[in-house]
């Protein structure tokens, strides 16, 4: 995948100088909505926003579900409150972060991906 | 900046690697972690620093290591590949049982006790019993000559850095050199039911079809020598042949798909707009940023799961909760207020319907 919460995580740590007797000023209830907010604009097709297509939505959907899962699993509200300790600035640029590695980490339109692919077949055979 | 299986701190061989800030603690730095692989510290330092860091990386490791050279010369010489005394009778005693266990499967198949294995003839299912007890004569021999070799051993630390050969090698240069092969089989009977002059005829024995026992170093015998240049000169042909033909699949491959690329919709198509896929790899994340990840939640079982995600469950301690937060008031909050409760449940309920997509339908191994 394409973004190492854990990582990013030890690294917000570090940036706000969160210990593990920090204090968190956030509630259970934001930590679950902010990240529901992040979860939902993640986005692979372009300009979905301005088409609301079933279809597309659906697509998207489908498309992001293994990240979505994997995010919820680690930035769930007791890890991020209990374990991890992140106050409501950490945990918000957490999100940003998340949500900027994602949308970089998209194939940039004109890629030539067949040119990759047959390299990616034709390698292992010599 | 990384680490990875702190739990295990204390490696006799030094095993584990930790890097904080830039600074390597411990562990041996290899081709694993250095080298051109994904999740490596390149692929890491350009994900999390950018290109311009990891050239500057890359030039420092080799500054280090161009210095490092100068006064430390690296060679590999005869005394590296010099097994101690008894090592040497140990992989001789192990070579020579695994041949009486050959020399028994081919006086059992004389006789005629021989059992054919299910879907092969006689002949074959003597084969691969012989083979398979050939094949662990080397292995053997060649693990019993590894672990003589030392921590300084240069042969071993350039096998283990990953610069050039495998633990094969060097077994086949302490121990033994193994079976040689033409045609996928043995060495087989050229002359009139023999391999070569030198033997009697019908002799399916190790000697005779092509198992060298003796190691690089202790030199091998004529027969042996040319049953090696039997298999040396296959090899040899099959490169020469295998370069031509993968070379023209290579040129067929990229004549296929050359024109495939990314629209600006995301879908990937043709030079015709024959659409191959409607979004790269079906979730359009490109290549470079894949990292290889472990999803714990998919293993998890519902006690863990209770333990690690839900605030509701039983073993929670609810005076200590409220140290956790700044204001204590909203420790209260999260069991006096049905609403929060009723979030908090809800959240927790999501995170095992999760886990059942990711069982049911994500990874979901068999029909």
């Amino acid at each position: 995948m394409p973004i190492n919460v854990p990582r990013l995580i030890k690294n917000a740590k570090k940036m706000f100088e969160i210990t593990n007797r920090s204090k968190t000023d956030m509630t259970p209830k934001i930590v679950i909505s902010k990240l529901q907010e992040t979860l939902e604009s993640l986005c692979v097709i372009p300009g979905l926003q301005k088409r609301k297509d079933s279809l597309l939505i659906q697509a998207n959907s489908d498309a992001t579900l293994l990240m979505r899962i994997y995010i919820k699993s680690i930035l769930n509200s007791k890890n991020v409150i209990l374990n991890e300790k992140l106050n409501s600035q950490c945990f918000d640029w957490i999100l940003g972060e998340i949500k900027s590695k994602f949308e970089q980490s998209m194939v940039s339109p004109g890629e030539m991906v067949g040119s990759i692919a047959a390299q990616g077949l034709g390698e292992p055979a010599t | 900046m990384e680490d990875r299986k702190i739990r295990n701190w204390a490696s006799s061989k030094d095993k584990n690697i930790l890097i904080s800030n830039g600074e390597l603690l411990c562990g041996q730095l290899t081709k694993g972690q250095v080298g051109n692989t994904g999740g490596g510290v390149v692929h890491i330092i350009w994900k999390e620093l950018g290109p311009e860091a990891v050239k500057t990386f890359l030039s420092s490791c080799q500054e280090v290591i161009n210095n490092w050279l100068v006064l430390h010369g690296m060679t590999v010489g005869v005394s590296d590949i010099i097994a101690r005394e008894n090592t040497m009778v140990l992989i001789r005693s192990t070579l020579n049982k695994q041949l009486k266990k050959v020399q028994k499967i081919i006086t059992n198949s004389q006789i005629g006790n021989l059992k054919s294995q299910p879907g092969k003839s006689m002949i074959e299912s003597f084969e691969a019993q012989v083979n398979q007890q050939l094949n662990d004569a080397r292995d053997k021999s060649g693990n019993i000559a590894l672990e003589d070799l030392s921590q300084t051993n240069r042969l071993r630390n350039m096998v283990q850095a990953g610069s050039k050969g495998n633990n094969i090698n060097i077994s086949q240069i302490m121990a033994c050199v193994g079976q040689q092969n033409v045609e996928g089989k043995r060495i087989g009977f050229g002359f009139n039911k023999r391999s070569l002059p030198h033997f009697s005829k019908d002799d399916f024995g190790p000697e005779s079809k092509g198992f060298v026992q003796n190691s690089y170093f202790l030199g091998l015998t004529p027969s042996e020598l040319y049953f090696h240049a039997m298999g040396g000169r296959e090899g040899l042909i099959d490169t020469a042949v295998k370069t031509a033909e993968t070379g023209y699949i290579s040129r067929r491959l990229m004549k296929a798909l050359e024109d495939v690329m990314v629209k600006y919709d995301g879908s990937i198509r043709t030079s015709k707009d024959h659409i191959i896929q409607f979004l790269y790899g079906e979730d359009g994340v490109s290549g470079e940023h894949i990292e290889d990840m472990s999803i714990d939640l998919l293993k998890m079982d519902n006690p863990t799961m209770e333990k690690r995600y839900n605030f509701l469950s039983k073993d929670m301690d609810r005076e200590k909760l409220k140290h956790y937060f700044s204001d204590p008031e909203i420790a209260k909050t999260i069991f006096d207020d049905p609403m929060v409760a009723k979030d908090l449940q809800d959240e927790f309920n999501q995170i095992i319907e999760d886990r059942d997509v990711l069982r049911n339908t994500i990874f979901k191994t068999s029909t």
